[in-house]
């Protein structure tokens, strides 16, 4: 089973994706980040993002995954609400698909700066299943 | 937070001594409960701070702490570049040099509340904010390097503002050392067309007044006099610095065993400042610190256009802008010995006493104004720095109230709909894209920066100079709010349709003359804005068909010569669709010149409800056309009204037979279950329709629904109604878009007539209005398809994805 939450953080929000795979679960953290914006249900799968990215070890790639898919969404103006993310060793290859923010229709709530460091973890939990999760700055 | 080893030393200052790796003690200025309240993070992150290589004096907590990244928000830590001092991205944080800065006006508060509302308005469209907005500039990348260097001086050179607003500007509008080739090519692409934007969240534009004065010679020195309106901007450096913040943070992170760097935690990632990366990153650094004054410098130049286009002798002098994430370069005494210091302010305000150089001549008497904000609809204040600050926290203050609820938790308590109509309701007027973004902003979910400030003031960090509370809120352009007129003929229907969309009528003349001539003029200004036009061109005893297409021309011509930026004619019925060819010798193609008359008035855009043909409409304008269809209405209609018979849709002639195949898809979909399909093919002999239709497809035993685009006479549907009742229906229904239902349509409500008939309002059954048939005559609102149609082309959106939503549910 591969879900997502929101958790509390002071001033902003965290976002917590999990899955069977380090794969769903990083796919799972980007619907939190949309979800922080919009509903992601609201989001058609109109476009679609190529994403590449790699980084020294897991949680630095979910750092530069959630950022990279904020940087997609800022210079592109785009929501973007569906994933296929594959992890392999420090490279990750990623499709993600949306459309252009209609602001009548998505009423997005806020603009999310950058996912940070703070509460930054990629692990497995007792049940198994993984976590990918941090804090974004909002 | 666990005041356990917490050492109180005076009312509001409490220290927590080193212990392990703290190379300096930990000091947090608070009452008892705003300690109380501050998070056992905060603790931990400040405690964090002192153990940091080259820090000098103490850590300190201003009284809005709480938990940040790395750095507590409201965290001050300087650092000595000599002793092994390093530069933290996440002491700076995410948004570079955000700040605030406030304008003075000689306009009251009664000026103001007299034109609060066009103010609003007016500010909320000029001022860029919001997710996905952008600003009128695009930069090149020379201009982006000039920017990034010149900062509001670069922007006052472009035409935004005036050179004295400089001098009121922190370093004079542009810090020393910004290096543009710091910066990845992600942070240029973030920034290239956000430059004049607001952003989102706690950022803000409001007009305020000044309800109390604390201090009568600071605030007059200032320029702050009470009743009197200011105006502040609360904003950063946009994409850019977030992206700068994002770069660094990780090449910190992933550099910090290099420089040998044992952190706690590593969201504390910093560099040296004499090392390749921290001289880097200060670079970077202040190359955003530029932008964000360039921003606010734009944005003041926006708003201050706005408010001259209603209170024309506005001036809007700069009191002053100063930001509270940065890291700066600074002389402090130390232990009776200057020394040049890099001091991290994150969520905190410098704020330099009397006489300091840095404060611009005209205040310096007074000290520097520290500017803090509250959250929306709350009070802000107007400080002034006081010489005791230099020596409790390299004078520095607090910036802002610092929330007490998560954003989910304050969008679950609050609805952002009711904060804007409470806020109303006590003179406040937010505009905001996103009501959730309002709901998660609510003033309660905030703490009191009332108290803050005071305890600021005790503490000896910064003594109070003015309250000011709002009056308009800007957090961005309200919803696009279209404006959407309606003539008499079509006022139902228009009120109807402008509700749908989030808005109401916008008010019309509209004048007879003797003779039959006639006027109609807009009463708003329409320069620039989106219009929406509606009027259903059927005729009845208060016009004819013909009559309201002129006044709709004339009334489209008038708004294109009055600057109307674009607009769109709302047709629900559209006279003369059924024209689309010749049919006999030298026949007129009408609907080819209804098109080119619109056209010819400067129509951008032409909406219409079901015309008959889909292809020769599309084809017989060359202006965009959108086509909305009373199918889905239909299938709702009848997926909630239809028995557990099985039901055929039944098309009354072999011409209709694809609206109707399109009506029996969407009741399958809706209903989940096969619908039967069948069409009546009319019998001619000798061109001369004869009786004896035959009925090709089941309806023996099920529920007949016959649909047509249009009832005139009824003669055709009366005839289909009883051939399927011939064939063995157990009930029959007749739907039809366009209920033109001339008198003889009474005869549909007969004995002969269907069991229901049902119409949309594309047309007032004004004829048939008097006999509802023992409601047999049911009317259903196609107005909401055309609210719903303006909303997004308003908003960007696509109309042909509003068709074909109903089918994409399958």
């Amino acid at each position: 089973m591969s879900g997502w939450e929101h958790f509390a953080h002071g001033a902003d929000i965290g976002v917590r994706g999990r899955g069977a795979t380090p794969d769903q679960a990083f796919e799972q953290a980007a619907l939190a980040l949309t979800a922080v914006v919009t509903d992601p249900a609201l989001v058609r799968p109109i476009e679609v993002v190529r994403i590449h990215c790699s980084a020294p070890d897991l949680e630095l790639l979910l750092y530069e995954w959630l950022n990279s898919v904020v940087f997609q969404m800022a210079t592109r103006r785009l929501l973007l609400a569906e994933f296929r993310v594959r992890i392999a060793g420090c490279e990750l290859e990623a499709e993600a698909r949306g459309e252009p923010v209609d602001v009548a229709r998505h009423e997005p709530a806020v603009e999310v700066k950058g996912a940070t460091f703070t509460e930054l973890a990629v692990r497995q939990d007792a049940d198994s299943r993984w976590r990918a999760q941090c804090i974004l700055d909002v | 937070m666990n005041l356990e080893g917490v050492r109180r030393d005076g009312d509001y200052r409490w220290v927590i001594d080193r212990e392990g790796a703290m190379r300096v003690p930990a000091v947090l200025y608070a009452d008892e409960a705003l300690l109380a309240d501050m998070d056992d993070k905060v603790r931990q992150q400040i405690c964090n701070v002192a153990s940091l290589p080259g820090i000098v004096g103490a850590a300190c907590a201003m009284p809005d702490a709480h938990w940040g990244y790395g750095f507590p928000i409201g965290g001050v830590a300087a650092f000595d570049a000599d002793e092994g001092g390093v530069v933290s991205a996440g002491g700076v944080g995410f948004d570079i040099s955000c700040g605030v800065r406030t304008l003075v006006s000689a306009c009251t508060r009664d000026e103001i509340v007299g034109v609060q509302a066009r103010l609003a308005h007016e500010l909320s469209r000029a001022i860029p904010a919001g997710v996905g907005s952008t600003g009128r500039l695009r930069l090149s990348d020379a201009q982006m390097d000039a920017m990034l260097t010149g900062g509001a001086r670069w922007a006052v050179a472009q035409g935004y503002g005036s050179v004295e607003d400089l001098a009121h500007v922190e370093e004079g509008g542009c810090i020393g050392g910004a290096d543009p080739g710091a910066l990845s090519q992600r942070a240029r692409e973030r920034q290239r067309e956000e430059m004049g934007t607001l952003g989102s969240g706690n950022h803000y534009l409001e007009v305020q007044w000044v309800t109390e004065v604390y201090d009568a010679a600071a605030a007059a020195g200032y320029g702050l006099e009470a009743g009197r309106a200011v105006v502040s901007i609360h904003c950063g450096s946009r994409g850019l610095g977030h992206q700068v913040g994002t770069d660094y943070l990780r090449d910190m992170v992933i550099a910090a065993p290099s420089f040998g760097l044992q952190l706690p935690d590593r969201e504390l990632a910093c560099a040296p400042i004499r090392s390749g990366l921290g001289r880097r990153y200060l670079g970077a650094m202040r190359a955003a610190m530029n932008c964000a004054l360039a921003n606010r410098q734009m944005l003041t130049h926006l708003c201050r256009e706005s408010f001259r286009r209603i209170l024309p002798g506005f001036e809007g002098r700069l009191l002053y802008d100063v930001s509270h994430n940065i890291c700066k370069e600074e002389e402090h005494r130390v232990d009776g010995r200057i020394r040049r210091l890099h001091v991290h302010r994150k969520g905190a305000t410098r704020a330099f006493g009397p006489g300091h150089a840095a404060v611009p001549d005209a205040l310096r008497p007074h000290g520097q104004p520290v500017l803090i904000g509250g959250s929306m609809g709350t009070a802000s204040y107007v400080l002034a720095g006081c010489a005791t600050g230099e020596a409790l926290s390299w004078s520095s203050a607090c910036h802002g109230a610092g929330r007490s609820m998560s954003r989910h938790q304050a969008s679950r308590q609050w609805h952002g709909r009711q904060l804007v109509d409470e806020l109303a309701a006590r003179g406040i007027l937010v505009r905001s894209p996103s009501l959730r973004g309002v709901a998660e902003e609510a003033p309660g979910a905030y703490k009191s920066v009332e108290r803050v400030v005071e305890v600021t003031e005790r503490a000896g960090l910064a003594r109070r100079v003015a309250r000011l509370e709002p009056l308009v809120c800007v957090k961005g352009e309200g919803m696009k709010q279209p404006l959407v007129f309606a003539p008499q003929a079509s006022l139902a229907f228009g009120q109807r349709v402008a509700a749908a969309c989030g808005t109401t009528l916008s008010p019309m003349e509209e004048r007879e003359f003797e003779g039959g001539e006639h006027k109609t003029r807009p009463l708003v200004s329409v320069r620039g804005e989106q219009v929406y036009v509606v009027q259903s061109l059927s005729g009845d005893a208060a016009g004819s068909a013909n009559d309201r297409l002129c006044r709709l021309l004339f009334f489209i011509a008038g708004l294109r010569d009055c600057g109307a930026a674009r607009v769109t004619a709302c047709v629900p019925f559209l006279a003369y669709a059924r024209k689309d060819r010749r049919t006999k010798e030298r026949d007129p193609v009408t609907l080819r010149y209804v098109a080119q008359l619109f056209e010819a008035v400067g129509t951008d855009h032409l909406l219409a409800l079901d015309a008959h043909n889909l292809a020769a409409f599309e084809n017989a304008f060359r202006c965009p056309v959108d086509h909305l269809e009373a199918g889905p209405l239909m299938a709702g209609y009848l997926a909630a009204t239809v028995g557990e018979a099985p039901v055929t849709i039944v098309s009354p002639d072999i011409g209709g037979a694809k609206r109707a195949q399109r009506v029996q898809e969407l009741l399958e979909v809706r209903l989940g279950r096969d619908v039967g399909f069948a069409v009546i093919d009319k019998r001619r002999s000798g061109g001369v329709v004869s009786g004896g239709d035959l009925v090709v497809g089941p309806v023996e035993g099920r529920h007949a629904v016959l649909v047509d685009d249009l009832i005139a006479a009824g003669t055709t549907l009366l005839r289909a109604v009883r051939a399927c009742r011939k064939a063995g229906a157990l009930q029959v229904d007749a739907f039809a878009t366009h209920g033109v239902l001339l008198p003889e349509a009474r005869q549909l409500l007969g004995p002969d007539g269907p069991d229901r008939l049902v119409v949309t309002d594309s047309i007032l059954p004004t004829r048939l209005a008097d006999e509802s048939g023992g409601g047999r005559l049911v009317v259903l609102e196609a107005s909401a398809l055309f609210g719903e149609a303006i909303r997004r082309i308003a908003g960007g959106g696509s109309v042909v994805a509003l068709r074909e939503m109903e089918v994409r549910r399958r």
